[in-house]
């Protein structure tokens, strides 16, 4: 944990609320792989940069995988300064996501970025918070070699998660 | 070259079916230990053996076995209670446990006696404890016969459920903290009757019984049960009451545990929403039924929101969100945001979004429990006025408590409400 991560060894930060994820109208626990991924956030040494008090992460299992082996991606907005909010209603579906630099989801909206798109009724959240509530997103590989993660949404930029694909 | 989709969960089917549960004839007596498998094999899942037999023995009458205690395999290990208790009807074969824990079937037609109704172990004094226990209370003749010419000894007690009104459908039983909870105790027979809670640890939690470890009846009546110390993550429903006459055990009660839940959400509204959209914003508000919402260190809450009846600019709009969980033990739980984005409002419309709030607790294992109290609406209604510059738009968001059901969540109507308009 980096020292400006302090914080999210506090209560009430140090408290995963889980991840969750959709199934057809259900929305169901995550699988425990994903959970354990999703758990390791506060720990996570490579979080995304922190732009307005605000910054965003994606987290795999693994940086290594076999060709179509499925990648699972976990996505996590945090808002570290009182003046930034979180929607934490969802899970809501991930935009702005590029692999090997190639726009994989719906756009994200020009407005602010961590507001969902659409009708909103549920929880704000100032920072310091955590919003786990978005989509696992999962990709399967098939040419050998380092392909490449990354989340965008609006100004804010996720760390780069390099998966190496090896036969 | 890569390949995406969003992940779907893996959700193991969850099923027991417990071992047959074979009539039998009046003389029956000895101990019966019928166990429930597991199909899953999944550690987390402790099903419990079906203890002290089976009371009631005619072929298509009542039958009643002691409540069992059943681990669900989600991680918290959550546990929920089974009433042993069935209705009068031909009865010849096993039990289901089925996923929601709601589905205790006896696979007949007649109303399941753990579950949808009626609830033996709710609704009237627990059957499995009502009927004395003849291999196991016998009283000391030695120490507790009248003397000749007298009213019989006690030879039985039978608690009341020992379970809060406040506890919602389909959760185990419990008490909350703080509360006094008046337990009907029946006395068969005459003398006195000592009553304590059994169980009783700094795990498993700790109750007073008229405000003291035991008490004292020597007729039927009536005992306060105040839960003490709540009962910690992952020791729910080892408490009970135990009536005794010297050594002898007469009587026990259902079990128990300790734990505070939120029963009603309120709403306030806090402040209009402007910019890029439009809308207000309620702050949040829940209880607890212990009087005290610090007791709900161990509950979070959640939202489930549905939209229904879009037409105009909202037509077409029908998803449904959850929240993520957010602790229950501060005041206020938070602030709604009910907004529109004005690119949205592009004329008239109107649109409702349902409401409702979970929780999960992992004092009692309650995961997705609907809170009491916490339905709403949310109407939005955009109009137009004409004017001499052409029309405008203006948008009333609308909020008030309302029964309803969310994604399989009901509740009945929260406290609350508020009506803002704004042009557009």
């Amino acid at each position: 944990m980096a020292p400006d991560d302090r914080h999210l060894a506090r209560p009430p930060l140090n408290k995963f609320p889980g991840l969750y994820v959709r199934v057809g109208e259900d929305i169901r626990a995550a699988p425990e792989a994903d959970q354990s991924v999703g758990r390791s956030y506060p720990n996570w040494r490579d979080k995304g940069p922190n732009i307005g008090g605000r910054r965003i992460t994606i987290l795999t299992a693994n940086v290594r995988a076999r060709p179509n082996e499925e990648v699972r991606v976990v996505h996590v907005a945090e808002a570290t300064d009182a003046s930034a909010m979180l929607y934490t209603m969802g899970p809501k579906p991930v935009l702005g996501e590029y692999v090997d630099g190639i726009l994989t989801t719906p756009p994200a909206p020009e407005e602010d970025p961590l507001r969902p798109p659409g009708l909103y009724d549920g929880p704000v959240v100032p920072g310091p918070a955590v919003d786990y509530g978005y989509d696992i997103t999962a990709y399967r590989f098939t040419e050998p070699g380092t392909h490449r993660i990354v989340w965008r949404l609006g100004d804010l930029e996720s760390n780069e998660v390099l998966v190496a694909v090896e036969p | 070259m890569f390949a995406q989709a969003v992940a779907n969960p893996q959700v193991e089917g969850v099923a027991a079916r417990a071992s047959t549960f074979a009539p039998h004839d009046s003389s029956f007596s000895r101990k019966q230990s019928t166990r429930v498998e597991n199909q899953t094999g999944d550690p987390r899942r402790r099903v419990a053996d079906l203890q002290d037999g089976v009371r009631e023995a005619n072929l298509g009458a009542a039958w009643s076995f002691e409540n069992i205690s059943v681990f669900s395999p989600v991680p918290d290990g959550r546990m929920v209670s089974i009433d042993g208790g069935h209705g009068a009807g031909a009865n010849t074969d096993g039990i289901d446990l089925e996923p929601s824990e709601q589905g205790l079937t006896d696979q007949v037609t007649s109303p399941d006696a753990g579950t949808s109704a009626p609830d033996a172990g709710t609704s009237a004094p627990d059957a499995g404890t009502m009927a004395p226990d003849a291999g196991t209370t016998a009283p000391d003749a030695g120490t507790t016969a009248p003397d000749a010419g007298t009213t019989a000894p006690v030879t039985a007690v039978a608690f009341a459920s020992v379970n809060s009104t406040t506890t919602p459908t389909g959760m185990i039983r419990r008490i909350p903290p703080r509360i006094n909870q008046p337990i009907a105790v029946n006395l068969t027979g005459s003398g006195n009757v000592d009553i304590s809670v059994e169980g009783g640890s700094a795990a498993n939690g700790t109750a007073t019984v008229d405000g003291a470890a035991s008490t004292t009846l020597a007729a039927s009546g009536s005992v306060n049960v105040r839960g003490v110390t709540q009962t910690s993550p992952g020791a729910a429903g080892h408490l009970r009451l135990v009536a005794k006459v010297g050594a002898a055990v007469m009587g026990r009660s259902n079990w128990f545990t300790i734990c505070a839940i939120p029963t009603r959400v309120t709403v306030a509204f806090s402040s209009l929403i402007t910019g890029t959209s439009r809308g207000i914003a309620m702050t949040t508000t829940n209880n607890s039924d212990s009087g005290v919402v610090g007791d709900l260190d161990e509950v979070q809450m959640s939202e489930k929101v549905q939209y229904v009846g879009g037409v105009g600019c909202f037509a077409g709009i029908t998803s449904g969100n959850n929240s993520g969980y957010l602790p229950a033990n501060v005041s206020p739980h938070g602030v709604d945001s009910h907004s529109t984005p004005v690119s949205l409002i592009t004329g008239t419309g109107s649109i409702d979004s349902r409401q409702v709030f979970v929780f999960k607790d992992k004092r009692s294992g309650a995961s997705g429990t609907s809170v009491t109290n916490s339905g709403f609406n949310i109407h939005r209604e955009v109009t137009s006025i004409a004017t001499d510059a052409g029309v405008s738009l203006s948008i009333t968001t609308s909020k008030a408590g309302v029964a309803t059901t969310v994604a399989g969540s009901t509740a009945s109507a929260g406290s609350g409400a508020a009506s803002r308009t704004q042009s557009v």
